[in-house]
């Protein structure tokens, strides 16, 4: 959970956040995903091409921590996938804006797969434009809107960004 | 392998005088690959470019490829849409870089020669020389260098565009019966695009096309799909394809009562008591005259048209080579869809797509095909479900492999293997 102490600046809380959030989904722990989002939420995927265009269309788009939990549960028990392993290299989380308890962030990333028996490799690069709120004084992510440069993801996209 | 004995090589035979066998070599070998360029894609087949809401005005331009071609869809001043091949008549340079642009002319940035919207050469500098010096001959005339400009056709708002001047219209290449499922989508009413998604995927582009002329895996392989009710293979369903060549064909099904579990008994994967905790994102609304709810199309070679109750979206294959191929996704809505419509269209997309609940099996599977034909192409795959022949028994149900064999019927035909 939040490592949160009276007295840690914002900015280390905002990293921390990121930064357990990326090695909860590559260490594996899927089930947890859902718990870094307030219930309801805004959780989206899209490729870049279609945010400049103004379309909200993208892979995956999802209003409430159920649904965050509905893909974790179709990960888990009914996708039919070739098993793999996940790297998310997250760097320039900024802050970009702050109103009160609710504040606006935003990161980079690179994501690498290998899939078992497989050379790693280059899933996506990206951006994230988020918002984070305190839920019973954890940090969590209100909104989080991924937006993806590579035009052609290779293969399927399983777990999330 | 020495250049000269693979040029003349003779083309391979098909192992059996029927499609109830598919020669693995058909998705690995290189000469069978370059036939397939030329005989089923820049031949007499009619490929999809766009829909006509992606130029809505006169000089809208978009890219599109048909096989490893790069071509054009304009939106030409008199409003109709022209397909011009996007490569200079000068010296072959692309044109066109963007995907999407607008202009008045096309000019190659090599060497500036400017063409009009029906790719007509309108401009070559120094055509007279510079002082005195130089210049096109008088033997040089523009209107022989023009740009390549393809057969097309506007269906609805559906485009579609041939190499060849001489193919039947797009109307009697898909036959009565597939042309009124098309329109059902593109009935007239004006469209919009909700978005594009686009993967890459290792393989060859038949076995995509294959999966989705496959009802036989539906319930066996999709978890999510059956555990929700949102298809099964029991339900009310039809498979149509066109007379003509067996290579169109059409799955069309009605939604299925969830607690009606009679003859699942072999559908292993069945969970029937899985609840979504967000179902909003299933929840259909009827849009369509009809009781269809699930209508998965697919026009020979490589383009599928699918409502899934209310997501629609077009499916292109992209060749590039014979072991891999891009699946480039448009999600279509209508213009006077309302903001209940549009975010419903939103929701419903998550079954689709790169993380589709419903499509990653198929684009995992796929590749584990790929993985398991590369090294054998001297083996040959076995689809006889329901018998042998490239058309539907006249029940027309769904527990039918008839429209992978039908794809092969008309494959055969074309490249030249019958």
């Amino acid at each position: 959970m939040d490592g949160y102490r009276a007295g840690d600046d914002v900015k280390s809380r905002v990293d921390d956040l990121y930064a357990r959030y990326a090695e909860t989904i590559c260490d594996g722990d899927i089930a947890a995903w859902p718990g870094f989002f307030t219930d309801p939420c805004l959780y989206r995927v899209t490729q870049r091409s279609n945010h400049e265009r103004g379309m909200l269309l993208g892979p995956m788009f999802s209003e409430s921590r159920g649904g965050l939990v509905d893909r974790v549960v179709a990960i888990q028990n009914a996708l039919v996938f070739a098993p793999r392993a996940l790297c998310y290299v997250v760097g320039t989380i900024r802050i970009v804006e702050r109103a009160g308890a609710v504040i606006k962030a935003r990161s980079m990333f690179s994501a690498f797969h290998t899939l078992d028996g497989a050379d790693t490799e280059l899933l996506m690069t990206g951006r994230s434009f988020d918002t984070l709120a305190d839920e019973n004084g954890a940090l969590k992510f209100a909104e989080r809107l991924v937006v993806f440069d590579t035009e052609r993801t290779p293969g399927a996209l399983i777990y999330p960004v | 392998m020495d250049t000269i004995q693979a040029e003349t090589r003779a083309p391979r035979t098909w192992p059996t005088a029927d499609t109830s066998r598919i020669p693995l070599w058909v998705y690995s070998d290189p000469e069978n690959y370059r036939r397939e360029l030329e005989r089923v894609f820049y031949g007499s087949s009619w490929h999809y470019v766009g829909v006509d809401c992606e130029v809505p005005n006169p000089d809208d331009y978009k890219r599109a490829m048909i096989g490893e071609r790069s071509v054009i869809m304009v939106r030409a001043k008199d409003g109709a849409i022209n397909v011009l091949l996007n490569s200079c008549a000068h010296r072959g340079t692309e044109i066109c870089q963007k995907h999407f642009g607008s202009g008045p002319v096309l000019r190659c940035p090599y060497h500036q020669w400017s063409y009009d919207l029906a790719g007509n050469l309108t401009g070559v500098p120094f055509r007279r020389g510079v002082k005195g010096q130089g210049g096109f001959g008088d033997d040089f005339d523009p209107a022989r260098h023009g740009l390549k400009r393809l057969k097309a056709e506007n269906v609805n708002g559906a485009v579609f565009a041939t190499f060849d001047h001489g193919a039947k219209p797009f109307a009697e290449f898909i036959g009565p019966d597939m042309m009124r499922y098309l329109t059902r989508v593109f009935s007239g009413k004006k469209l919009r695009v909700v978005g594009y998604q686009r993967q890459r995927l290792k393989g060859n582009w038949k076995l995509y096309m294959e999966n989705i002329k496959d009802p036989y895996h539906a319930t066996l392989l999709h978890v999510f799909l059956i555990s929700f009710g949102i298809y099964r293979i029991d339900q009310i369903g039809v498979t149509a394809q066109d007379e003509a060549t067996g290579a169109h064909c059409v799955f069309a099904s009605m939604r299925n009562n969830r607690a009606d579990t009679k003859g699942a008994e072999e559908m292993a994967s069945l969970k029937a008591d899985y609840e979504l905790q967000d179902p909003r994102m299933i929840i259909p609304v009827k849009e369509f005259p009809d009781d269809i709810s699930i209508m998965i199309q697919t026009l020979f070679p490589g383009l599928i048209v699918q409502q899934q109750t209310n997501s629609l979206q077009l499916r292109y294959v992209i060749p590039l080579g014979p072991d891999s191929f891009e699946l480039s996704w448009t999600y279509l809505g209508y213009a006077d869809d309302d903001a209940e419509m549009r975010l419903r269209r939103l929701r419903q997309a998550n079954l689709t797509g790169p993380s589709g609940y419903i499509s990653v099996d198929d684009s995992e599977v796929m590749e584990f095909s790929g993985a398991g034909v590369r090294p054998n192409p001297d083996g040959a795959a076995v689809v006889e479900l329901d018998g042998k022949s490239p058309w539907p028994t006249k029940e027309r149900h769904m527990v039918t492999e008839s429209a992978i064999r039908g794809f092969y019927h008309h494959y055969r035909t074309v490249m030249g293997y019958d």
